[in-house]
């Protein structure tokens, strides 16, 4: 078995400390994406970071601004059309001195050591054409622009292009496994782990609102993976992703919504 | 890589028309006992009773089929230890056709009199990713209707199997191909269908727990017609033709879903 598709892009993760000012905050992410990663990110304008385009001309792009105060930050994410989150812009509190940086040339994921987040992944719509759709990147973070939490932070939930990539909206149920618990088997409703306790895991696969109100599964977000919700928040986990291989994957502290809403996000390290 | 779920050995025959189930019980003792491999047929012993090849984990599990009357066929699933998983029956009505899905691991057999359909099946279930030998509760069964006729509830629903819980055997929910609850078909947006395996749930004290999946079938959108064939990509390597039974989309858990099985 091929390594998925989703799984095969590139990733790194860091552990970096700044000095809680934005600009710092910014420098450090600056280093990672256009410095370190391989292959590299580009900054087509000041703090506005572009991921490196793929063959199918595909990328996302994330400005970062200051926030709805001065110990906050606050991140746009553009579309390849340039369409930009402003108005569903998220926001972290980066008042603390230390984060991880967990990035690759389709997503990006930090979290601070106050346990803030912003994310960003572009999907990859195998078995369609990679091109098939423009509405192929999710984005949250752990607060609104006015600086509080609003649930667009849990792992249901995110910010996503609506059904023409017209413009941005903040959906519900953005995860596609794992949301509202059938009453027919209980708050298990997809396999957490198997009869003799072993740890079942998905890809993150990410729906959103299409044409005619329907709702459909888009694609999967590279290097990120639902786990069971039970895992502690920042354990890492090993994964089989092809016949020889193993992955290792870090549960964020992004929030669990409900107990139904058993679906933690985990993201690669290694 | 091919999972293993996909990799045992399969059979598919039918009988286009009867009016009495003795065709189809023919149809299905030619299929287990004559057409396979040496290797993967199963045995009659004593008349009536089919028991499945051990694998070489020693799984198995064996079906009484019996001619009850010209339209009725009963149809009693008992695991490795004998323990009846089910005991029911399916019927015709008038002229009828039978088509019948068997392998190593699987037996299904679907009556269709008129628009309607009436399924009597046996599987065991693929226990990855844990080994094959992890747990016992591996045999799934379920028929349209009970011993005596009388049709059970839910049973002509694809989520819906007997098994042996912890708490005894038991008619549940189990197979759960749900993605989220705002989504309306398994359709992706650029257009592709999801076509998912098939897995089954045991109930244990506090939950349910991943037992398996079954053998040779796959979860389709529930806009696929019954009876029609659907070549699907298995695997990185194998693709297959699978055809959707008459089976109907689960209450809860498999809202969107039909349930596919393989023909070639």
């Amino acid at each position: 078995m091929a390594v998925p598709a989703f799984l095969s892009s590139s990733f790194r993760a860091v552990r970096v400390e700044y000095d809680t000012t934005q600009a710092d905050f910014i420098d450090k992410i600056r280093d990672e994406l256009t410095g370190a990663q391989n292959p590299a990110w580009t900054e087509p304008s000041a703090d506005r970071f572009k991921s490196p385009v793929d063959g199918d001309g595909r990328f996302f792009e994330l400005e970062f601004v200051n926030g709805a105060n001065s110990t906050k930050t606050r991140c746009n994410c553009y579309l390849s059309t340039g369409l930009s989150t402003a108005g569903f812009s998220r926001e972290l509190r980066r008042d603390v001195s230390s984060m991880l940086i967990q990035a690759g040339q389709y997503h990006f994921y930090v979290e601070c050591n106050n346990a803030e987040f912003i994310m960003a992944a572009l999907l990859d719509l195998l078995p369609n054409s990679q091109t098939a759709i423009n509405r192929n990147v999710v984005f949250s973070g752990s607060l609104d622009t006015t600086g509080f939490a609003d649930t667009v932070e849990n792992t249901r939930r995110g910010v996503v292009p609506d059904a023409t990539a017209a413009a941005w909206i903040e959906e519900i149920d953005c995860l596609s496994f794992f949301a509202s618990a059938p009453s027919g088997v209980g708050n298990d409703a997809v396999p957490r782990q198997t009869l003799t306790g072993q740890r079942l895991w998905y890809p993150y696969y990410v729906s959103g609102p299409e044409a005619g109100s329907t709702h459909k599964v888009r694609g999967r977000a590279y290097q990120m993976l639902v786990v069971d919700s039970r895992i502690s928040a920042g354990s890492r986990i090993q994964v089989p992703i092809d016949d020889t291989t193993l992955g290792t994957f870090r549960v964020t502290t992004r929030p669990i919504e409900a107990i139904s809403q058993r679906a933690a996000i985990a993201v690669r390290v290694a | 890589m091919t999972l293993p779920a996909f990799s045992s050995d399969f059979r598919f025959g039918s009988v286009a028309s009867m009016t009495d189930v003795q065709d189809a019980i023919d149809q299905i003792r030619t299929q287990l006992t004559v057409t396979p491999p040496a290797a993967f047929q199963w045995t009659e012993s004593p008349a009536n009773r089919f028991t499945s090849p051990a694998d070489a984990d020693g799984r198995f599990l064996s079906v009484n089929i019996t001619r009850s009357s010209a339209t009725r066929m009963t149809f009693t699933v008992r695991d490795q230890n004998g323990t009846v998983i089910r005991d029911g029956t399916i019927d015709i009505s008038g002229t009828a056709s039978a088509k019948i899905w068997s392998g190593q691991y699987h037996l299904w057999a679907q009556f269709k009199s008129g628009a309607t359909f009436e399924i009597a099946r046996a599987s065991i279930l693929d226990e990855t990713p844990d080994p094959q030998s992890a747990h016992d509760k591996y045999v799934v069964a379920n028929t349209h209707r009970d011993s005596a006729g009388t049709i059970t509830a839910n049973s002509d629903r694809v989520s819906f199997w007997f098994m042996e819980d912890n708490s005894g055997v038991q008619h549940l929910e189990r197979g759960v191909f749900l993605f989220n609850a705002s989504l309306t078909t398994q359709q992706m947006a650029a257009g592709s269908f999801q076509n998912n395996v098939v897995p089954v749930q045991y109930e244990d004290v506090g939950g349910f727990a991943y037992a398996g999946q079954l053998y040779q079938a796959v979860a389709v959108d529930d806009s696929k017609a019954f009876e029609s064939q659907e070549f699907i990509a298995l695997s990185d390597t194998l693709s297959g033709t699978l055809e959707v039974v008459g089976l109907i989309v689960g209450s809860a858990t498999a809202t969107h879903s039909r349930l596919a099985l393989r023909v070639s």
